[in-house]
């Protein structure tokens, strides 16, 4: 698989930023991470490409800040997608670089993703459903602090799953 | 086995954090929703899988080959259950190169299912290699978690030296008391004519020359000239190195050993073999096919071992070193040690001839073509033939090899020598 799949996710986070506030800052925030993404593309190195999208995060944060409209989930969402995109394909380039890789393992990866893809995006509509339901529930006050508590719960349960300590 | 975490679930992680902290930081959804994915990214991950039964298989068209011969290595991975990503590495030694194919594959496992690829090696230098280390990594689809492990096995290819064929060799100037293919100054039984004497009583009429008889009015009988074998010792230096293998002094020294051995070996002789190095390591002389497999064994692992000890050439006992063998030395004559220990065997009437592979031409091989080098290595060659020279004064028959010429041609000036009754 060529490193310059990876690109197309990185386009993507890029792109969203500037198309949410097309600012000065935006622009040279994302024009930044862009730059750092594709050296990190280009060398190999993971470091740099996590550190181009978290430099994509911010601008995206930026551009929501400056943008006077109200929430695009779809972007967000896309936004979202296109990080761990570019994780996933960046890394497993670089893993399979000079590596005779079968179809069957490609067809098996793209495979997974796309599952993948749609549990993202069932799971995106259905959070955003039950935060409708609850906040026509809840009252203002506790609304912030249930989704802080949220926050703190879904952050430890991630990485509970992803790099806590295996059951063996 | 290891099972770890990859730096992708740590850049994941940090994603994560980024995106919550933005979100809470700057009170807006757009970034708590981004989180989502990457959220369900690591939710999805699964480091506890274990590890399913499966069994690596090597099998290698040639176990035995002759140097720059290709071999192919067909390896089978064979699973008990389901494997999202297998990653395999054959693990090549440093002297094999790849030819063909990959050493590495990513493969994709059903439960129950059989993989198979293969490769092709070259050697261009001898000695035994082992081709059964295996390195695994177990992928989790997330790209997570990996599981690595090793896998063991042996797998082992014999590259021997590639063999000049030598129809004339130096002949030794004493024989040996066995039969064989040298005319022996003595006469006896044998088939070659040697001397006319007139008849005594107990010779054979059939050994009459009547010829002789007729011309001379009294009965002669002819002689024949015994045919004998003689000792060969092959001794290697293996003091000094120089240049790269495949070309090194070494490498064209044990070629040459090889090829002076089974030649000597054709030809009914008994033939040893002593490595002169950091340690003496020996073969006692034999005649035989046998004998040419375990010389040939015994050169595979011939290698250079720093040592400021001198090997001495009078602690190898008789049976390995005969008085009367011829010795045919091989070295880059480098090394002092080893121009003592020809000295030694000079003192003690051995039969020498040294085969002094040029340790100029084997180091320009691996040099560039610059004038330093060129001029430099010419300074080298003087002082180097300064040295045969004055071997040469000292007695030593001295043949000059830069492993490129025919071994035979080097050796001609050797092939007919003055003989000597045999003990």
């Amino acid at each position: 698989m060529s490193r310059y799949w990876s690109a197309l996710p990185m386009l993507v986070m890029v792109g969203i930023p500037i198309w949410t506030d097309p600012s000065d800052i935006v622009i040279a925030v994302a024009g930044t991470a862009a730059v750092v993404c594709a050296v990190g593309l280009v060398a190999r190195i993971l470091a740099l490409v996590t550190a181009g999208a978290v430099i994509g995060a911010i601008a995206y944060a930026l551009a929501t800040v400056d943008s006077a409209d109200g929430a695009d989930v779809v972007a967000a969402t896309l936004f979202g997608l296109a990080l761990l995109a570019l994780l996933d394909l960046s890394e497993f380039v670089r893993r399979t670089r000079g590596v005779a890789v079968t179809a069957a393992a490609v067809r098996g990866q793209v495979t997974y993703w796309l599952a993948r893809l749609a549990i993202i995006i069932a799971a995106v509509a259905g959070l955003l459903l039950c935060a409708t339901a609850l906040a026509m529930i809840i009252p203002g006050a506790l609304q912030a602090a249930l989704a802080g508590i949220g926050v703190v719960i879904a952050f430890a349960a991630a990485l509970r799953a992803g790099i806590g300590r295996p059951v063996s | 086995m290891n099972r770890r975490p990859t730096p992708q679930a740590f850049g994941l992680a940090t994603l994560l954090a980024w995106s919550l902290f933005l979100g809470i930081l700057c009170d807006r959804l757009e970034l708590l929703v981004a989180a989502i994915p990457l959220a369900i990214g690591f939710l999805s991950a699964n480091g506890s899988r274990p590890l399913p039964r499966f069994a690596l298989t090597h099998t290698l068209s040639e176990e035995r080959l002759v140097e720059g011969q290709p071999a192919t290595v067909n390896l089978r991975l064979k699973t008990e259950g389901a494997i999202p990503a297998v990653e395999l590495l054959s693990v090549l030694p440093r002297q094999l190169f790849l030819v063909s194919g990959t050493t590495r594959t990513l493969q994709h496992m059903e439960a129950g299912a059989e993989a198979a690829w293969s490769f092709e090696v070259r050697c261009p230098t001898r000695g035994r290699f082992d081709l059964g280390l295996t390195l695994l990594r177990f992928w989790d689809r997330s790209g997570l978690w990996v599981i690595e492990t090793r896998l063991s096995q042996s797998v082992e290819i014999a590259v021997y030296p590639a063999i000049e064929r030598l129809r004339h060799v130096p002949r030794p100037l004493r024989t040996h008391s066995s039969f064989g293919n040298y005319l022996s100054p003595r006469v006896g039984e044998g088939i070659e004519p040697g001397e006319l004497r007139p008849f005594a009583s107990g010779d054979r009429i059939r050994r009459v020359n009547w010829r002789a008889t007729a011309r001379r009015d009294q009965l002669y009988v002819t002689r024949f000239q015994e045919e004998r074998n003689a000792d060969v010792i092959v001794l290697l230096d293996t003091l000094s190195d120089c240049g790269s293998s495949p070309h090194s002094t070494l490498d064209v020294g044990v070629r040459a050993a090889a090829a002076l051995a089974h030649a000597y070996l054709a030809r009914k002789d008994r033939v040893g073999f002593i490595e002169f190095g950091a340690f003496l390591r020996w073969i006692s002389p034999g005649a035989g096919r046998r004998q040419v497999e375990v010389i040939t064994e015994a050169l595979l692992p011939a290698a250079t071992h720093f040592s400021y000890v001198a090997p001495r050439l009078d602690r190898v006992p008789p049976r390995i070193l005969p008085p009367d063998a011829l010795v045919i030395a091989l070295s880059p004559v480098l090394d002092q040690r080893f121009v003592d220990a020809l000295m030694d065997l000079l003192a003690r009437r051995f039969d020498v001839i040294v085969l002094a592979i040029s340790p100029v031409h084997a180091t320009r091989r691996s040099l560039a073509d610059s004038a330093i080098d060129v001029l430099a290595c010419r300074i080298w060659t003087v002082e180097w033939h300064a040295k045969l020279d004055a071997l040469r004064r000292r007695g030593v028959a001295v043949a000059e090899w830069d492993g490129a010429a025919s071994l035979e041609a080097t050796l001609a000036p050797f092939h007919h020598r003055q003989r000597t009754v045999s003990r």
